[in-house]
């Protein structure tokens, strides 16, 4: 019986001990009024890690109230923090937003770099009143556990 | 028998208290809250050179911030009294670069259309003076004709 055992161990393959998991990060909430023919710039991630692994950036962006019809556009840039270049990108021009008070623009940004990584946003409102923005982003990796 | 009991009701509280602490943080919900939102913080960018704001940016938590570029500087606004309508009117705004306050030019445009915030203030003082002189003087005639 024992031999029997043994023999079925070593034939049937061996699970490598590993189990996988999503892990999220810090999640981000921004909001921006910017002036009329202006450019808004924020941060939203800096120095942000771990390294080496597969990150997944949810970004989403939304008109926080007021008429749908305005004019403008925005980049979400993704930045390797060792040599400063632009990784990933999703940027948009809109003059209708359907809908205020809710997350009409939204795209997921997925890289793999060895170092950590900055998130910027730029709004550029190209309408001739002030307008303001709800921004969210968050970002998940496949961990170990 | 006791402790199992205890074990099994504070693992049960941190469970809770981890559940309710999740809930307080919305997932990609669009925040409605009225500024300044409790919690947040609040920041102004300006040009160095005129004063003309240009963005008020708000963050929900610690880590985020404002990117500046040449000829730009920022100024926490949080606590600023008129932030709900410094978010909606920004246009109107800009900062005094000699006193670093922050101007509502559609308010002082009635005193002294363009001017500056010490001009603006110079003026406002100035009307309330004639006004107290005038006052004087017709409490006075008031006085000697009685």
């Amino acid at each position: 019986m024992v031999a029997f055992v043994t023999a079925l161990a070593a034939i049937l393959p061996t699970p490598s001990g590993e189990a996988h998991t999503l892990v999220f990060g810090t999640s981000v909430t921004t909001s921006l009024c910017v002036g009329a023919g202006l450019t808004g710039s924020v941060n939203l991630y800096n120095n942000t890690g771990p390294v080496d692994v597969t990150q997944a950036v949810r970004v989403s962006i939304g008109l926080e109230s007021g008429d749908t019809t305005q004019f403008a556009w925005y980049n979400f840039s993704v930045l390797d923090n060792g040599t400063s270049a632009e990784i990933a990108r999703s940027r948009g021009a809109l003059s209708n937003w359907v809908q205020s008070s809710n997350y009409t623009e939204g795209a997921t940004l997925s890289f793999h770099i060895g170092t950590s990584f900055d998130l910027d946003l730029d709004v550029h409102n190209i309408d001739s009143a002030s307008q303001c923005f709800q921004v969210f982003a968050r970002n998940a990796w496949v961990g170990n556990w | 028998m006791v402790r199992a009991v205890v074990f099994l009701v504070a693992l049960t509280g941190v469970f809770l208290a981890h559940a309710a602490w999740a809930d307080e943080v919305p997932d990609g919900e669009f925040i409605q809250c009225e500024a300044p939102c409790p919690g947040w913080h609040y920041d102004l960018v300006y040009q160095v050179g005129d004063g003309k704001v240009i963005m008020v940016a708000g963050f929900a938590s610690e880590g985020p911030s404002v990117n500046l570029r040449d000829g730009q500087a920022t100024m926490d606004v949080t606590s600023y009294p008129q932030l709900k309508d410094l978010r909606s009117r920004v246009d109107d705004f800009r900062v005094d670069v000699v006193t670093g306050e922050i101007v509502d030019s559609k308010l002082q445009g009635g005193l002294v259309p363009g001017g500056s915030g010490v001009l603006g203030l110079a003026a406002t003082i100035g009307v309330t003076l004639i006004a107290l002189a005038v006052a004087t003087l017709m409490v006075r005639r008031s006085r000697v004709r009685s």
